[in-house]
């Protein structure tokens, strides 16, 4: 769907990954309380060995949480990798 | 909000209260980079001249953020991919992680609305671990745009048949492939032989 021209809720990238950096990791998601109508990750995907699973579901709710948006720096070192060349963009 | 209108939220803040505001971040098993190659324009651009690493995330959170902020599938040139692999793994057999391996492969015919969400829901298997067996099988994950049919390859890092069969048929929950027969495997040590036939099929 095409981004609305909603800018005050979006933030640049750059400024979103500092503010991540600086976020804890979480030692165990699946004890964790969760704010009301959000689901924590589900069970039945823990697994012995490995630390963190996230089920699908659980994951899909933070697609319209992270509400970012490209800007200069981010575009300069990182978006501008995938080089699409003249002419042959899609969709 | 300094009013105590959210009493609900006495812990520490995730993403999902906000996203200039948060204080915990949800941790992936393991680092990925995300990988790109773009499509060749001259011929004498070599695989190493078009195959670069684009960015490396180990967080749900960062995930989104780059997710959102790249190009989605349908929009990619013709013989353009995308590759994300376990830490520093390169996508290419020749990595001493790969060598032992090989690849579940699925070819998507036709251009299909259905290759963002495929790619999406392959994506979030691969990072959530929810695909792998209790061991981790997988290597990375590389969508190929191309004319005859968009490919999904699922890279594990060996090729004994029973982990790699139940990777398999998780696999094609994810792609929603109901029918039998669309899910090739090939160890890559066929890699250059271009009449080899996959060691299973599912």
């Amino acid at each position: 769907a095409p981004k609305e021209e909603e800018d005050e809720d979006f933030i640049p990238i750059t400024k979103f990954l500092e503010i991540l950096s600086k976020a804890k990791p979480l030692e165990d998601p699946f004890s964790f309380k969760y704010p009301e109508g959000f689901e924590g990750p589900e069970d039945k995907y823990k697994k012995a060995g490995v630390k963190y699973t996230y089920g699908p579901a659980f994951l899909l709710q933070f697609q319209n949480s992270v509400k970012v948006g490209p800007d200069a720096e981010w575009m300069k070192a990182t978006g501008s990798r995938i080089v699409i060349p003249p002419g042959m963009a899609r969709g | 909000n300094v009013d105590g209108g959210e009493a609900a939220s006495s812990g520490p803040k995730t993403v999902l209260s906000g996203e200039a505001d948060f204080e915990v971040k949800h941790p992936l098993n393991t680092k990925w980079t995300l990988w790109y190659t773009k499509p060749p324009v001259d011929k004498s651009e070599s695989w190493s001249d078009l195959l670069r690493p684009v960015t490396t995330f180990d967080t749900v959170e960062e995930f989104w953020a780059i997710f959102q902020n790249i190009p989605e599938p349908h929009e990619l040139p013709l013989k353009s991919d995308y590759h994300v692999f376990r830490n520093d793994i390169r996508p290419e057999w020749e990595d001493e992680a790969n060598s032992k391996g090989g690849k579940w492969s699925f070819q998507l015919k036709g251009r299909g609305a259905d290759m963002d969400e495929l790619w999406l829901r392959t994506l979030l298997a691969v990072i959530g671990e929810t695909i792998d067996e209790e061991e981790s099988e997988i290597n990375g994950v590389v969508l190929s745009v191309r004319k005859g049919g968009n490919k999904f390859a699922l890279w594990t890092k060996s090729e004994s048949k029973e982990p790699l069969t139940k990777i398999g048929a998780k696999f094609k929950q994810v792609l929603k492939i109901e029918e039998e027969g669309f899910l090739e495997f090939y160890p890559h040590s066929t890699a250059n032989d271009r009449h080899a036939h996959p060691s299973i099929i599912l």
